[in-house]
């Protein structure tokens, strides 16, 4: 009997899922449906590369258009899936179609949000999520141009980097105290405030937008603190929502995003959730964490295609994720969880650092600037929560691999 | 008949087990790699975003990672492992002779 497996958003989380189900050997049905109108690409390079116009589109694609068809995976692009029907086990597709699974993966993502400020639907007033998007921005930013980025994140601070490399004139307006709001620590944030601060950018912190002016096209951005800053275009990154939509009536339990256990299984049989939607159960972590991270999307995709062939083993993965902004190679491991020591190996002034954060004399986490071998070699010690004596943590003449063994 | 264009690009010692060595050969950046006492010898540059593996990568097992972004080869016939590279990575013929360690860049 062939099984039919149905994959609902066709982005990295899902692309790779169907990747991983042909290369397990499911011979049964494999449906890959997304809304976007693109086969599955990455989203990385549109804050990067591909937004400066070093790299063409066709790189951030997963594979190409013939992987799919000599790997007999349908895809069904340009389609929205207006509900899924648990009880008789089928998605209904805008327009009616009707198509049954035996099992169902949700990898819908998120949407960005859009938040109630007068003016932000002008004409020049961006997100950037989808490769239409950064076409759009791409468009409008010429060198000399001023720029408006609102939010500091890692797409905003992404998106402020790569618009000043290009030339253009960048103000960001942020609503915390800093960039990339607390999760990598101050000594980390600090420095990357200090380089953006050397490459002309203009930040204004504790600042929230009242409005986007102007007639026929965005022209000067408004803060509550009053700050009026002329513009020729904004970029908005302040953050994704988890899009649930097409199951909130099927009673699966939703909670920040779609809640599933290790094994990428939400709350109704036969239906699985991964990415950026997936709000799930860490064995390590002991609680549920949703991550908008390019490796959990991969990662989470694979496990959750094996998980539906029934040789799934629980997701511990150690969240990892990176940002490259001039000439940082930004990186972080661990939960974001209150540390209560902070430890460093290496000095900001070297341009190359890695913080350590532990709880409880445990390592929780680690951001690194330029130092990915050290970021690298730490994930292992984690993973093994095991009590580190600090002092080996932050003495460079130490292999961090040998802490790990025991 | 044609001949291999082996050039000599490290003595043995030169490599340790563990360590992924940078050699310019010809003005093409190699990397060197020494799994269970055999060299061995891949392109230099990540095929993700072209980090040099000499300075951004880490050896664990037969495998070279890069650190810049995660990809995954194996180390004795380039093919990735993990991505975010898609494409190979390039490999290069070795030759030990003696305690020199010669590469053909092909």
């Amino acid at each position: 009997m062939t099984e039919t497996f149905v994959i609902v958003g066709a982005s990295l989380a899902g692309g790779n899922a169907a990747i991983t189900l042909r290369q397990e050997g499911f011979e049964g049905r494999v449906i890959l449906i997304g809304a976007e109108h693109n086969l599955p690409y990455e989203r990385p390079p549109l804050s990067k590369q591909y937004l400066r116009g070093e790299t063409a589109a066709e790189k951030a694609f997963l594979r190409p258009p013939e992987f799919y068809t000599s790997n007999n995976i349908e895809t069904r692009l340009g389609v929205s899936v207006r509900r899924v029907d648990t009880a008789s086990k089928s998605v209904e597709l805008d327009g009616g179609e009707i198509i049954e699974y035996d099992k169902l993966l949700i990898t819908t993502g998120g949407r960005n949000r859009h938040p109630p400020i007068p003016g932000i639907d002008l004409p020049g007033v961006y997100g950037l999520r989808t490769l239409e998007d950064a076409d759009a921005i791409r468009a409008e930013a010429q060198p000399g141009k001023n720029a408006v980025v609102v939010g500091m994140g890692f797409i905003g601070s992404e998106v402020t980097a790569s618009l000043r490399t290009i030339g253009v004139n960048v103000t960001v307006v942020e609503g915390k105290d800093s960039p990339l709001g607390g999760i990598l620590g101050p000594e980390i944030s600090r420095y990357i405030e200090k380089v953006h601060r050397e490459n002309g950018v203009e930040m204004h912190f504790s600042e929230i937008v009242s409005s986007f002016d102007g007639t026929d096209h965005v022209e000067r951005v408004t803060t509550r603190g009053g700050l009026r800053l002329d513009c020729d275009f904004a970029v908005i990154g302040v953050g994704i929502q988890p899009v649930t939509d097409i199951v909130t009536d099927t009673g699966m339990k939703l909670e920040n995003g779609i809640v599933v256990d290790e094994y990428c299984r939400t709350s109704i049989e036969d239906v699985f959730a991964a990415g950026d939607v997936a709000n799930h159960f860490h064995p390590l972590a002991g609680s549920h964490i949703r991550v908008e991270h390019w490796q959990n999307a991969i990662h989470q995709g694979t496990a959750a295609a094996k998980s539906m062939m029934g040789r799934g083993s629980p997701y511990e993965e150690i969240h990892w994720f990176w940002s490259d902004q001039y000439d940082m190679n930004i990186q972080y491991a661990g939960f974001n969880a209150e540390a209560d020591e902070v430890v460093m190996r290496g000095n900001p002034e070297d341009g190359r650092f890695i913080s350590f954060r532990l709880k409880d004399g445990v390592l929780i986490a680690c951001a690194a600037i330029n130092r990915s071998r050290d970021l690298q070699r730490s994930i292992p010690l984690i993973a093994a929560r095991k009590h580190l004596d600090v002092s080996q943590l932050q003495d460079e003449t130490v292999d961090l691999r040998s802490l790990a063994k025991n | 008949m044609q001949q291999m264009a082996f050039q000599k690009a490290a003595s043995l010692s030169d490599l340790k087990a563990d360590e992924v060595t940078g050699v310019s050969i010809a003005e093409s950046s190699v990397a060197l790699y020494l799994i269970d006492g055999q060299p061995f010898a891949t392109s230099d540059l990540c095929t993700h975003e072209e980090c040099p593996l000499s300075e951004e990568g880490e050896v664990v097992g037969n495998e070279v990672h890069c650190l810049c972004h995660g990809s995954k080869f194996d180390i004795r016939t380039g093919a990735v492992i993990d991505p975010p590279a898609t494409e190979p990575l390039p490999t290069y013929a070795v030759e030990l002779r003696g305690q020199d360690v010669y590469v053909d860049l092909g």
